[in-house]
């Protein structure tokens, strides 16, 4: 940090009474005596005046009574619950063989009917759905790097990203991890509705996701150091970040004959997302999609795999499985 | 009337330490009776509905002035108001009264904002286009924030327009920005208790504020021009 940082986080905390009586002491003799000191300290203070202008509406009326309203009515409903529940377990329904029957005939023909159609809206909704969270993970990897400078890292430092029986590990979703950790995203974001992730809480202490069901993307190995999004402005049109799991190495493993997939397995219906460096998502049905047709599942030209390969340059997308903790 | 243009050197800060605990002070105004919001909650919770009344009542001016700037909607700062005490109804059992209560309340209006916010805007493409990186003046968006004067408002706008100015200013804002911007100006939390509400670490809240500043003043700035020479 700067000293000119440091002074505007200063005169952020004396502007906002927020410092103690000695340091604000030192503050009034610094701005008494220093004038770009106290240029510094106009400013924040007139940014401070600018934003008390931002008066908030009326407090509705009745928004006492309307809230105790919707209590009284959870209350209710409740109690009704509790009700039925209580009656439900004193009372077993019975059906005769025969009406039975009746509804399993019932159910067949409904489900032979509607089942296909209703797939493929279910498909499509996935599809939907994960591309927005594809969407948010990128606007959260963004800020990410307004704050901090670059992505988070992702890569193999010290270990295997091969989830390899009695080798040292590199998770690579620790990365990814980061974003929910630190509030930049939310866990929901980071499981794809069509793989049937599974949700979780954030504990103080985690440093990763709790199980492989609660990542469902694939992150780039971002070789020696994080990834810079300014030092690659000009494939960020083309270069590839993140995407459904790759199939290449499914739970955490290498098998040679996956090498040849060229979509992941989170969707069934052959489509996959992917997110690009400069933050846009796109539906694709290919694994050639990075830079100059690109495969992001694979280092380029590499087929076989430990665990500690790597992009063979920064340009060379290439996502590694994430399996959490 | 407190006043603003006073130039003693330190008589600023003052002004705006008193503005800003004095706003927290005047958004809760409602009359503060002897039982604490914990008293108030636990009574709740062994039967007395009067006394949950008793907390909207007492939080009503506070929390929904967070919601209403947050959200920037009143009708939308309504429903996440009344859905936040719902949660606090549902979650009542499980509230340990040796804690605080506000910083509870707000953690859970925050996140019930949030989620309101994404369910009513998928696609929030003003929010990606400001961080998307890439050209040279986004790159130093945050850099340089504090080289030229800030317009003070009575400098450039009528108190209307200036509130409606700021409002937008404050909307466009990203998210994680916002928040930290209005937790601690209008509702003076203690960063500790603010790192608390988001769940990030006291260092974050503090990075964030700063960034939220330098933010707030480059689009001020840059929707109502420089008032005075460049520094």
């Amino acid at each position: 940090m700067s000293d000119r940082e440091r002074d505007e986080e200063l005169l952020i905390d004396f502007v906002l009474g927020r410092c103690d009586e000695p340091t604000a002491d030192a503050i009034r003799r610094r701005l008494a005596s220093e004038a770009e000191f106290a240029a510094l300290h106009e400013n924040i203070a007139a940014t401070f005046e600018a934003l008390g202008k931002y008066a908030p509406p009326d407090v509705p009326a009745n928004l006492v009574e309307r809230t105790m309203g919707r209590l009284h009515a959870m209350r209710r409903s409740e109690a009704l619950l509790e009700v039925r529940r209580m009656r439900r377990s004193a009372v077993s329904p019975t059906f005769s063989f025969r009406e039975l029957g009746a509804l399993a005939a019932a159910a067949v023909l409904v489900v032979g009917i509607l089942l296909p159609s209703l797939r493929h809206a279910r498909q499509r909704t996935d599809q939907s759905l994960c591309a927005a969270n594809v969407g948010r993970i990128g606007t959260a990897l963004s800020l990410y790097a307004d704050e901090n400078g670059s992505f988070p890292g992702g890569g193999s430092k010290g270990g295997s990203w091969l989830r390899l029986p009695g080798m040292k590990r590199a998770s690579n979703s620790a990365a990814l991890f980061l974003l929910a950790r630190q509030d930049y995203a939310v866990p929901d974001d980071f499981q794809c509705p069509a793989a049937g992730g599974q949700s979780f809480v954030k504990q103080a202490g985690m440093t990763d996701f709790p199980s492989p069901g609660a990542v469902s993307y694939s992150f780039q190995h971002s070789l020696d150091r994080p990834i810079r999004p300014e030092d690659l402005a000009e494939v960020s049109e083309q270069m590839v970040i993140l995407a459904d799991r790759t199939p290449v190495f499914p739970d955490g493993l290498f098998r040679r004959e996956c090498v040849k997939k060229v979509v992941s397995e989170n969707h069934s219906d052959g489509v996959q997302n992917v997110l690009y460096l400069g933050l846009h998502v796109r539906s694709v049905r290919d694994c050639r999609v990075g830079v100059g047709g690109n495969n992001i599942f694979l280092a380029e030209g590499v087929y076989d795999y430990t665990g500690h390969e790597e992009p063979v340059s920064r340009t060379d997308s290439f996502v590694l499985p994430s399996f959490g903790q | 009337m407190v006043n603003l243009h006073a130039r003693r050197p330190g008589a600023l800060a003052e002004t705006f330490a008193a503005l800003s605990l004095t706003d927290a002070t005047v958004e809760n105004s409602e009359p503060r009776a002897e039982t604490s919001d914990e008293q108030l909650l636990l009574q709740y919770t062994q039967g007395s509905v009067d006394a949950f009344e008793q907390l909207v009542r007492r939080y009503q001016r506070e929390l929904f002035n967070f919601l209403a700037r947050f959200v920037g909607d009143p009708a939308l700062a309504e429903d996440v108001f009344q859905e936040t005490f719902l949660q606090i109804h549902l979650s009542a059992g499980g509230f340990d009264v040796s804690r605080r209560l506000k910083p509870w309340l707000f953690t859970i209006a925050a996140n019930k904002a949030r989620d309101a916010l994404r369910s009513r805007y998928r696609h929030p493409t003003a929010e990606l286009d400001a961080v998307v990186g890439g050209s040279d003046q986004n790159q130093t968006r945050y850099l340089d924030l504090m080289s030229a004067k800030v317009p003070r408002p009575e400098e450039t706008l009528e108190n209307q327009e200036a509130a409606a100015a700021v409002k937008k200013i404050v909307r466009e804002m990203p998210e994680n920005l916002r928040i930290v911007l209005l937790l601690s100006y209008f509702h003076a939390f203690p960063y500790k208790e603010i790192a608390e509400i988001l769940g990030v670490p006291l260092g974050t809240v503090k990075s964030r504020l700063h960034v939220a500043v330098r933010e707030f003043a480059r689009r001020w700035r840059a929707a109502f021009g420089e008032a005075g020479d460049e520094r």
